[in-house]
């Protein structure tokens, strides 16, 4: 039998398959602090805010402003901010990132996002660039905001009012990073973010974002319309992981999903391949993710309604308590940040010192 | 033209701005990384009527610092701290510190109309050019730029930046200048201010035009009356030419106060404050690496730099000891002045029964920026006659420990000044704009022919 899932709720209003009603803003502050807290109580896992900044049309605020905004507003929801690494400095988005891991006390996750699924050079002054540079870049990036990341040892602090020492500087470690598009010398100006790393996702569509996935992130968004399709991703990213010597469960694989809640008959047809469409009736919808759980090993599902916010709220009120019933949803457990509800270890700093060898126990 | 009224803003190294206040009893030392901590001093100070919290920023880090400038060390990226002190506030501006030299507008103009509608008009750009030489590094660049690169950069960067906030579907951007090629438009809404507020800081004849062209607030950082009358007649005598109107440019030097209920006790704290501070041997009177703010060169924290600065040889006296009234007599003029504003401080002498010692110098000598010492009237004093000679608008105060000196200010001070009616009682608006008294400004591209 199937384990129980995760659930992730993508915010994307006004992008992809994502609209919303009228009487939601998602501008408004009101509107989102109570989206957020009602996914906390229905007991979503994360809240992933995602972003776009090639599409033209007005629709949201940034992300890592709105997930700041919505940390203290909240108590246990993990927030997951989407920045593409195509138009962006990595010093920037590392603190960024790091920022609303300390905000959060551990609930931070960064999607990373590229100009392959968001092309915007027009905004930034850059030609269009092939998909491998794009990723050479997410690469890259990532590489420097792991290292900014340990660049404080968790116990850099020593906040000594009777001495006066403030820090341990040999706790604190330039990372002298030179790379093809960037040369950082660090160390980051925050301190180690609760989680140690803050949690990495990404969206897998294809070979090459399953590659990335694979070998990077914490959390894998498996996009695709059948259980086949999806498959195969999942297979694509566990070649990845392995490949670099990642172990499989170091990954957390979710399959994106909309929910068309309704009289059976009443199902929209679906416009998109990059997700599954599941319709009809609660009971029918809760039927299709166990057939899909029980095709494909997923940890858990990103849940995407059509629309905001009377998607969710048919989903909180008619799939939820079924998916309970079924015992098919994972819940908090006590756990404080997002890597203890996901289950993945808290990651050992690469700068720190082993405990100094004694000459006799050395030799 | 309605009456002139203060402005307040808190400097918010949230270890306190003296360099030893994370030491005093009462502070928080892991202030910076607390951001319920940070909710609550930023309430205070909005319960006071503040105009705004500001979040100063580098984009460096260098555990040197740590005797100098702790609190600058590390610190949440501003634009996540600020929208999180938004959404425990109702009223307060939101100053959030950003560099355009390491940034990218399309960016910036995005996180800031966002912090603006989230926090339903309460965002500000602190529009700096960069104090740390070391960000470089950080951003794969050879070097720090020179001034004149820096605010060429700038200048375009901020007409993008506007030109961002007003775009539509209409009037998209299609920005093609020297540096920035930006089609728009802006994917987030028109903010709520139209264009959030924008502060400067800076000193060069650059920072001065720039100030004077695009400013709303300018922070600034002269420590003497004379000095600061002097920046604020040039920069308000620039507006005019950029068709404005100098009430339109609130100008508000930093300003650190220790208050308490009696001259007294305040004298202590500061005595206390400084006891703290690690000071250096006799010997090199050269200038030591980074003391006080921004990240300039310091200066050596013993008395041969005391030596060098007053004309006369204190080297190697014992540092408690009274200051003999000879060195007063001999001193150079830079040292009598010396002499005056430790005394003014202090209320030591080198005659009476309280006596001025040499540590006094050393300390006198090293602090940067204006500061006042007193109970609430002497501190009020103070603040009004700054405002009455146009020398400021308001202050951004600088609260030397956390958050006891927040709570002294506006326990105080506040209330003697509203006494006075030289600070309002109230808000009168929900948006930082409301506060300076600002218009929401139209847009700049002629759109209007659409509507
Ligand atoms: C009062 C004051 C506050 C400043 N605050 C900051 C700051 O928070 N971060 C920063 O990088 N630079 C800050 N600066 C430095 C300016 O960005 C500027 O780079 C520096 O003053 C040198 O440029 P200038 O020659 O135009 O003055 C500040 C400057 C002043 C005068």
């Amino acid at each position: 039998m199937a384990k129980p899932l995760h659930l992730g709720f993508l915010y994307a209003p006004q992008s992809g398959h994502q609209t919303h009603d009228e009487s939601f803003d998602p501008l408004n502050p009101i509107h989102l602090t109570s989206l957020a807290r009602d996914l906390e109580g229905a007991g979503f896992a994360f809240l992933l805010v995602d972003d776009s900044v090639g599409h033209a049309a007005p629709a949201r605020s940034e992300a890592f402003t709105t997930a700041s905004f919505l940390a203290t507003r909240t108590r246990h929801i993990g927030l997951i901010a989407a920045a593409n690494t195509s138009y962006v400095e990595p010093y920037n988005v590392t603190r960024l990132a790091a920022s609303l891991d300390h905000v959060t006390h551990g609930r931070a996750g960064w999607l990373v996002a590229t100009g392959v699924a968001d092309p915007a050079g027009a905004n930034y002054g850059q030609a269009a660039f092939a998909p491998d540079l794009h990723y050479q870049r997410a690469e890259e990036i990532l590489d420097i905001a792991r290292r900014l990341w340990d660049s404080w040892e968790d116990d850099a602090f020593v906040r000594d009012k009777r001495s006066g020492v403030f820090v341990d500087g040999a706790k604190i470690h330039p990372i002298d990073y030179i790379g093809a598009s960037f040369t950082v010398k660090g160390p980051l100006n925050v301190a180690r973010p609760p989680q140690g790393q803050v949690i990495v996702a990404h969206r897998v569509v294809d070979r090459r974002s399953a590659e990335f996935a694979g070998r990077h992130a914490d959390i894998a968004i498996l996009g695709a319309a059948t259980a086949g399709d999806i498959a195969a991703l999942r297979a694509n990213v566990i070649a990845a992981a392995s490949g670099a010597r990642r172990e499989e469960q170091h990954v957390r694989l979710f399959a994106e999903i909309v929910p068309v809640i309704g009289p059976d008959h009443a199902a929209g047809a679906p416009g998109a391949t990059s997700a599954s469409f599941l319709s009809g009736t609660a009971t029918k919808i809760v039927d299709e993710i166990e057939a899909l759980t029980n095709a494909v090993t997923l940890d858990g599902l990103l849940v995407a309604p059509r629309v905001l916010r009377s998607g969710l709220d048919a989903f909180s009120r008619d799939v939820v308590p079924e998916l309970v019933r079924r015992q098919r949803l994972l819940s908090a457990n006590g756990s404080i940040t997002l890597r203890e509800r996901l289950n993945l270890s808290r990651p050992r700093n690469i700068f720190e010192h082993k405990a100094p060898q004694h000459a006799s126990t050395a030799g | 033209m309605s009456k002139r009224e203060l402005h307040f803003g808190l400097m918010f190294w949230a270890g306190g701005t003296h360099p030893s206040g994370w030491r005093y009893p009462s502070s928080h030392a892991g202030a910076a990384f607390d951001i319920e901590f940070l909710q609550r001093v930023t309430q205070l100070v909005e319960a006071a009527k503040f105009d705004f919290l500001f979040l100063g920023d580098r984009l460096a880090s260098d555990p040197s610092l740590q005797t100098t400038n702790p609190s600058q060390m590390s610190r949440l990226e501003p634009f996540v701290s600020g929208a999180s002190l938004a959404a425990a506030t109702s009223h307060i501006g939101i100053v959030v510190t950003a560099n355009p030299t390491y940034y990218d507008p399309y960016n910036l103009a995005r996180m800031f109309a966002s912090l603006d509608h989230l926090s339903q008009g309460r965002a500000s750009w602190n529009l700096v050019t960069g104090a740390d030489e070391i960000a470089a590094g950080n951003f794969s660049r050879q070097a720090h730029w020179d001034t004149e690169r820096r605010y060429d950069w700038a200048d375009e960067f901020v007409a993008v930046v506007r030109g961002l906030w007003d775009s539509d579907a209409i009037t998209p951007l299609h920005h093609k200048g020297r540096y920035f090629e930006v089609a728009g438009p802006l994917n987030v809404k028109r903010p709520p201010q139209g264009h959030p507020v924008i502060l400067h800081a800076g000193t060069s004849d650059r920072s001065r035009e720039l100030g004077a062209r695009d400013a709303d607030v300018i922070f600034a950082g002269q420590a003497t009356i004379e000095s600061a009358k002097a920046y604020y007649a040039d920069v308000k005598s620039r507006a005019g030419k950029y068709g404005r109107a100098d009430s339109e440019i609130a100008i508000l030097p930093g300003l650190t106060p220790v208050v308490a209920e009696t001259t007294q006790q305040a004298v202590a704290i500061y005595d206390h404050l400084n006891s703290f501070i690690a000071l250096e041997p006799d010997g090199d009177g050269g200038e030591a690496s980074r003391y006080g703010s921004l990240g300039r060169m310091g200066k050596r924290r013993n008395l041969t730099a005391v030596s060098a600065a007053i004309g006369v040889d204190v080297s190697g006296q014992n540092r408690d000891a009274p200051v003999d009234p000879i060195v007063l007599a001999e001193a150079n003029e830079d040292g009598r002045r010396l002499f005056a504003d430790v005394t003014r401080l202090t209320r030591r002498d080198v005659k009476g029964p309280d006596r001025l010692t040499y540590r006094d110098l050393i300390i006198g000598h090293i602090s940067t920026g204006a500061i006042v010492v007193g109970d609430a009237k002497e501190v009020a004093d103070h603040i009004q006659h700054w405002f009455d000679e146009r020398a400021a608008d308001g202050f951004n105060i600088f609260p030397p420990y956390v958050p006891e000196s927040v709570e002294a200010f506006t326990g105080l001070v506040v209330p003697e000044l509203q006494r006075r009616g030289l600070y309002r009682t109230d808000y009168s608006g929900s948006t930082f704009r409301d506060h300076l008294g600002l218009a929401k400004p139209g847009p700049i591209l002629s759109n209007a022919t659409s509507l």
